[in-house]
């Protein structure tokens, strides 16, 4: 069984697989605009530990090396710039609403 | 024993299960969890087992860069964010259950198509051959944070390592992405900071109230059936450590599983305290703890009638558990947290 043998790709990806779609349904379900922001930081560290998976020497032979931990590197970089950004969108509509439910935000509803 | 218990374990596999199972587990629920506070708590402990797993996998600096940053920074912006719209009545936003059902069909779907995928490429399921395993600790030079600083500045100094001709034309610097994302991260940080601006008007409440807990005590009967458990698993606990050999020979029992059912028995033990203490997540994990014992029975060797026999008995006081909590009128499940 996968469970108890050598550690390969295939188990960093379930990691992945498994932190994404977690992070895709935080984003689909929660009424909480930082729930979402939550989300959103979820997906992105889904797709990071695919990224080092296939950078590790350890894991593969021919593996992407020191591009997949870049790229996760970048990745942080810019999650952090967009959270900022997205938590004072959040905050702006908490001073202006008094609310945090995103599903408040239908001022533009036909 | 400890010297041979060292030996035994294959510790890069339990530490990739400790980190991997923390990860998914804590990501899961922030999914479940309503409190906004708490789910934030949670993102924390998985991002900081994922930056475990960076480790493992032998990107230090990114695991580190992981820690500082996404953990350190980010999660803490966060958190701040909470702390300022967290008034009573946004704490507990609850999702309807359609939304949910949607959300697991889509969720589901999208997990199963990925771990599909994840499971089809063979190279993929192939672990390091033994000789590979001996090259790396003999060659030495793993990547650490003074390649990663090169490759940024535009030099690679790891492309000498790339036995590949082609492979290493397109090994190139990344200079030009950590200026752009340099500039990034000023702008950003200069309109985030305008956008966030304490604007004269002030309309919209801003002062946070604490949650107002509900003070219900457990009924009698609850009490005395989580004392009369949290007992007799101290007993069967302490038991199963002592009596280790004796038990385990009579059921044919693997001797290290023993000690596991025995850690789990301290562990439930641990729960009902906390189930004491009116949080509902203690109840289900009670479940999953006696589940837990049972799959540990089976795979240890003890045969499935034990594993199935042991599970009904460990069910049954929980389930008198939770008939006892959710009966009634203003049933005290409704007011645990």
């Amino acid at each position: 069984m996968l469970l108890f043998a050598e550690v390969t790709v295939t188990h960093y990806m379930a990691v992945g697989a498994v932190l994404f779609v977690a992070g895709v349904v935080c984003m689909a379900t929660k009424r909480n605009a930082l729930g979402i922001l939550m989300g959103i930081e979820l997906v992105l560290n889904g797709a990071n530990v695919n990224f080092i998976a296939f950078g590790s020497e350890y894991l593969r032979e021919d593996s992407l090396g020191l591009d997949g931990q870049l790229m996760a590197l970048f990745v942080i970089v810019l999650a952090a710039a967009e959270a900022a950004v997205a938590l004072a969108i959040a905050l702006n509509f908490y001073n202006n609403y008094a609310t945090i439910d995103v599903d408040r935000a239908d001022d533009l509803k036909g | 024993m400890t010297p041979v218990l060292l030996a035994v374990v294959d510790w890069h596999e339990f530490f990739f299960m400790l980190f991997a199972l923390i990860a998914c587990v804590f990501a899961l629920a922030v999914v479940f969890a309503a409190n906004i506070v708490r789910m934030a708590f949670y993102l924390i402990i998985s991002l900081g087992a994922t930056a475990g797993l960076f480790f493992l996998a032998g990107a230090e600096f990114v695991g580190a860069m992981q820690l500082m940053i996404y953990v350190g920074g980010t999660l803490v912006l966060l958190i701040f964010g909470v702390m300022l719209t967290a008034q009573k009545s946004f704490v507990d936003l609850k999702v309807t259950g359609g939304e949910w059902v949607m959300a697991a069909i889509a969720g589901g779907s999208l997990l199963a198509l990925l771990l599909y995928a994840a499971f089809q490429v063979e190279d993929w399921r192939r672990p390091l051959t033994a000789e590979q395993r001996e090259e790396l600790i003999v060659a030495d030079d793993a990547y650490d944070a003074a390649h990663i600083g090169m490759a940024v500045l535009g030099v690679r100094v790891d492309k000498a390592r790339q036995p590949d001709e082609q492979l290493q034309k397109g090994m190139s610097g990344y200079l030009l992405p950590f200026e752009i994302v340099s500039v990034h991260l000023l702008v950003v940080l200069i309109g985030a900071g305008y956008l966030a601006r304490t604007k004269l008007s002030t309309r919209g409440v801003r002062t946070a109230t604490d949650a107002s807990r509900g003070n219900v005590a457990l009924p009698f009967t609850v009490k005395a059936l989580i004392y009369l458990g949290a007992i007799a698993s101290i007993a069967a606990g302490v038991a199963c450590f002592v009596l280790a050999g004796s038990i385990s020979g009579a059921i044919g029992l693997n001797l290290a599983c023993m000690y596991v059912v025995g850690g789990l028995f301290f562990m439930n033990v641990l729960l009902k305290l906390i189930v004491l203490a009116r949080q509902k997540w203690a109840v289900s994990a009670l479940v999953i703890v006696a589940l837990l014992q049972a799959a540990t029975l089976f795979w240890g060797g003890a045969g499935l009638l034990i594993a199935i026999g042991f599970a009904v008995v460990a069910l049954l006081p929980i389930g008198l558990l939770i008939f006892l909590l959710c009966s009634g009128q203003r049933s005290v499940w409704s007011q645990m947290e």
